[in-house]
């Protein structure tokens, strides 16, 4: 709260301040270099956001960004720049409503303005549903694409006047000193706003704009929508595995990017006069290097980057000394060396850039803790905790309720086949389960058990059958719809979101459960703040259980063996399933710990009313926690029954030990 | 008729010289899973070292003769493949653990490093060297003429320059087909571009194959730029940008790491772009490409030749 406050007066300084910035009348500080320069920083700024939440944060590799930046400046321009638009809009505001010809001028921009984030947004839409559904690479190359299309049509366009670039101000001369210029009751007011307060109208808007950019991205980044950005950056399968839809994540994150780079093209249009050459390729990579020498994720690294990229360049051209005689295409020239030098020992010798994902308040925060009086801020106040316990406790209640309440099985999978190509995975899978079971899934090595949980999870469509759970079919929904109906999982090999702290693993888990989308983030509502509290307090309540309450602060792969597997299992838990499928839980664990582990197990099952599918393959804790078992060897299912049952069936003890063990 | 069967004769010849670029790029996505973004500018180094040989052999001449261009290749493709090698092996190699996007990051990075480099006026012995100046590639002696047998039965002009690009780029073709179906180093790149680490446990010298194919690739790769050249006589150092990001895209409509699907989608797109443009929209000819990629993406993204392929968790 009191971050957004001081973030608010900043602005409200800022944009009071911004007429003492202005250049064309006496009284100015800076001069028109420094004014344009300070500009130019802004709009980078501006643009690094857009581009950081879509790489930084998401990690979507777009490098067409120069592309809504054009398609947001032509589009201003087309409003707020042509004659035939212009004269209209200003006849009406200033002519019938009366505002005074700034109020016009600054109505017309934002026309313009509110038009490029539109237009920039929607092409955001076009260009990105389709492509992010597909791996990385295609986005690549389809923004890639998209860019150059942008380019080209900008550059053919006769109605977008390239040659002699479009502009706000690149038309009056001709239109004020044609005929019907000077018989238009408007000549003066366009005249004299013109040529003595152009800035006006454009300074305070570039600065709120930039400043309004910074505030929304950071307000993004620490919330539940940042974290599931952060989280489908880490690992696409695992956020889809607790009910994170990552698809509509990505094409947010990226219509957003796109708005803001209109935004920023909107108001480029006010302030420079366009030129088809500043939107190519080139523009793309320089915002791209901004973002990777920043940090990709850091608000504060970017906004250092914009700063730094843009002022270099300026200084080295006014600054080098003149004996050099080096002409300004050639220093430009070496500028691009530079930069792709630059980017090079990047990714080489310093791929998270200055900052990394952190921000100087966690810089600050480290430093603290580690030399200062903050050393016990690392441990979490035991009230948080036990608030967080005594919430699991009174919805275990209504977790059992329901679960009486189940009459028929809980999940039927009926004749469930995969192939793959021409191999057939899992043939003919069956399997019914009744509320409150604990069932356990064994065989041999490549027997198809991770093959059927992909199945039952959404991982893959299977060739064949159907799979109900509570009566309604899941076999075409995706995987965080399947998490959502209440199918948690844990993975065989350890999937965490292993830069993010242990404590927003387990809180991304809840995603599905959150109410309050991206507008609350942005806006800070108090709906937001105090599901933020539940929320955590709910996740430091699963971590107890499972003895991380105190290390909420730390990164998940920097957790023990054992703690990473069981991290895993709360992040599952923390979907709040009613079905919890376990992948080798035991895997790497020694006696003692397994014991706990299936302690464990016992444990969270009657506490949360769960069901739970296991395999596993250390008989011990098979066949001491399971009711029933299901034996898979090839994709088939060769036996089903009670552990000892098991024990004894000749067609297991094949599958394990092979023809001759069975006569031994 | 005429007409129909010059831009038919245009449209392979330029798909022939995609097929190409093409086939570096999805050879090296093949065995990588990364998009070399600096093999556009191999291509104009290729096109560059040829005119380059062109001006000492003839001595700054506007003409060559056919076996001067000969070595102009062979120059070309002798330093092309040093470049491609070196490019792999101080950019490429250190990431090769790293995020696919680290490499991403950096192929582009390379990519404009080269470019930039070139567009720099250097000095040096006494000849301009690259420079933003379109530099002339001298043209072979002869090659302008109509082909008198095609004239004669079909009554078209086809030059001899069609004749020899596509003459040239059926040959590479072919030896590329023969290194790759019948060679160890061929097998051991497929191998890899299959399973990568498979390969590895099977014995295959990851980092020889990678260079090997960065070289074939590039050799490739200076071949087609020296028969641009033929086609279009000035070399510049943006040429790279744009004709390697559309022969890209004809890998991606082939199916990106699929072989045969390089070529196909290479000479596809020489096709259709010609035709559009004789039909008129000649200056929206850049952007044909990226509409094609674009209903490709939408429609089949794994290429016309590909495989869709279910990634396993």
């Amino acid at each position: 709260m009191a971050h957004g406050a001081i973030f608010l007066g900043i602005v409200v300084v800022i944009a009071l301040l911004s007429p003492w910035l202005d250049v064309r009348g006496s009284g100015a500080w800076l001069s028109a270099s420094s004014h344009t320069l300070m500009y130019d920083i802004a709009l980078n700024v501006i643009l690094a956001m857009g581009l950081n939440l879509v790489l930084g944060m998401t990690g979507q590799f777009s490098i067409g960004h120069a592309g809504f930046l054009a398609a947001g400046a032509y589009a201003a321009v087309v409003v707020a720049g042509k004659p035939e638009w212009f004269v209209p809009q200003l006849a009406f505001w200033h002519g019938t409503l009366e505002l005074s010809v700034t109020a016009g001028f600054v109505a017309i921009m934002l026309t313009g303005t509110a038009l490029a984030i539109a237009v920039a947004a929607v092409l955001g839409l076009v260009v990105g549903l389709p492509t992010l559904r597909l791996r990385g690479d295609y986005l690549a190359i389809a923004t890639l694409g998209f860019g150059e299309i942008v380019a080209v049509v900008i550059g053919n366009s006769d109605y977008l006047d390239a040659t002699s670039g479009a502009g706000i101000y690149a038309w009056r001369a001709p239109w004020l000193n044609s005929e019907a210029g000077k018989a238009s009751p408007l000549h003066d007011v366009v005249q004299k706003h013109l040529f003595d307060t152009p800035y006006l109208v454009s300074s305070f808007w570039i600065l709120l704009g930039t400043a309004v950019t910074i505030y929304v991205v950071r307000n993004i980044k620490y919330s539940t929508s940042g974290r599931a950005l952060l989280a489908v950056r880490e690992d696409v399968i695992a956020s889809e595995a607790v009910g994170v839809p990552t698809t509509r994540y990505k094409v947010t994150a990226f219509v957003i990017g796109a708005a803001l780079a209109g935004m920023a093209g909107g108001m480029l249009s006010h302030h420079k006069q366009l030129n088809p050459q500043d939107f190519t390729f080139l523009r793309s990579v320089e915002i791209l290097l901004i973002v990777i020498l920043g940090g990709q994720g850091s608000i504060t690294g970017c906004i250092l980057a914009a700063i730094a990229v843009t002022l270099v360049p300026e200084s080295l051209r006014s600054g080098l000394p003149r004996s050099w005689n080096l002409d300004a295409t050639l220093i430009d020239k070496w500028r691009l060396v530079v930069y792709a030098v630059l980017i090079i020992a990047a990714m080489l010798f310093r791929p998270q850039g200055l900052m990394g994902r952190f921000e100087v308040a966690d810089v600050w925060r480290w430093a603290r803790r580690k030399w200062g009086a903050g050393r016990a801020e690392g441990k979490v106040a035991q009230e948080v905790v036990t608030a967080g316990i005594s919430t699991l406790v009174a919805e275990k209640e209504d977790l059992r309720a329901g679960q009486a309440a189940q009459a028929g099985p809980l999940l039927v999978a009926e004749n469930v086949t995969m192939n793959f190509g021409g191999l057939c995975a899992v043939d003919s899978f069956g399997l019914s389960l009744r509320a409150g079971e604990l069932v356990g899934l064994i065989g041999p090595n490549g027997a198809g058990k991770t093959t059927v949980f992909n199945v039952l999870t959404g991982v893959y469509r299977p060739t064949r059958g159907d799979i109900r759970v509570c009566e309604r079919s899941i076999v075409k929904l995706r995987p965080h719809a399947i998490s959502k109906r209440g199918v948690a999982r844990t993975f065989q090999n350890i999937r965490l979101f292993a830069n993010l702290s242990v404590l927003d693993n387990v809180m991304i888990a809840q995603h599905a459960h959150h109410r309050q989308g991206i507008l609350a983030a942005v806006l800070r509502t108090p709906g937001f703040f105090e599901e933020e509290a539940e929320s955590r307090k709910r996740a430091l309540g699963y971590m107890d259980i499972f003895g991380l309450a105190d290390k909420g602060r730390e990164q998940a792969n920097s957790l023990s063996y054992g703690d990473q597997r069981r991290l895993e299992i709360a992040r599952a838990l923390a979907t709040r399933p009613k079905l919890l499928l376990l992948d080798e839980p035991a895997a790497g664990m020694n006696p003692t710990e397994k014991r706990e582990l299936m302690d464990l197990i016992q444990t969270i099952r009657s506490r949360f009313g769960l069901t739970i599918l296991i395999i596993e393959h250390d008989m011990k804790v098979i066949m001491g926690i399971c009711e029933r078992i299901i034996v898979l060897d090839y994709g088939k299912t060769i036996a089903t029954g009670t552990p000892e049952e098991i024990r004894r069936n000749p067609a297991v003890i094949e599958a394990y030990l092979g023809a001759s063990a069975k006569q031994g | 008729m005429d007409y129909f069967l010059q831009q038919l004769v245009n449209g392979l010849a330029v798909g022939s010289l995609y097929a190409l670029i093409a086939l570096g790029y999805t050879m090296v996505y093949g065995v990588l899973r990364l998009i070399n973004f600096a093999h556009g500018e191999v291509f104009m180094v290729g096109a560059f070292a040829g005119a380059y040989t062109a001006r000492a052999l003839t001595g700054d001449k506007t003409e060559q003769t056919f076996w001067q261009a000969c070595v102009g290749v062979m120059v070309a493709v002798m330093v092309c493949s040093i470049l491609g090698w070196a490019i792999e092996r101080f950019a490429y190699r250190p990431l090769r653990n790293s995020s696919r996007l680290s490499a991403l990051i950096t192929a582009i990075g390379v990519s404009l490093l080269i470019q930039n480099l070139a567009n720099i006026e250097w000095q040096f012995a006494g000849y301009r060297w690259f420079g933003s100046t379109p530099t002339n590639y001298p043209a072979i002696i002869g090659a302008g003429e109509p082909v008198q047998v095609i004239h004669r039965l079909l009554g078209v002009n086809v030059v001899w320059k069609d004749v020899l690009l596509l003459a040239t780029t059926g040959a590479v073709l072919v030896v590329l087909w023969f290194i790759v179906q019948r060679t160890r180093s061929g097998k051991a790149m497929r191998a890899v571009s299959q399973s990568y680490d498979s390969a590895r446990l099977m014995g295959v010298n990851i980092d020889r194959i990678v260079s090997f194919t960065f070289i074939l690739g590039s050799a490739m790769a200076a071949v087609g730029g020296c028969l641009f050249c033929i086609k279009n006589p000035s070399a510049t150092p943006t040429m790279g940008v744009i004709f390697g990001l559309k022969a890209f895209v004809a890998a991606v409509i082939g199916g990106i790491g699929n072989i045969p699907g390089a070529a196909a989608g290479g000479l596809l797109l020489g096709l259709v772009e010609t035709f559009v443009s004789s039909m008129g929209y000649s200056r929206y000819e850049s952007a044909i490409a990226f509409v094609i990629l674009v209903m490709v993406l939408l429609i089949k993204p794994e290429g016309i030749f590909g495989k869709a392929a279910p990634e396993k968790v």
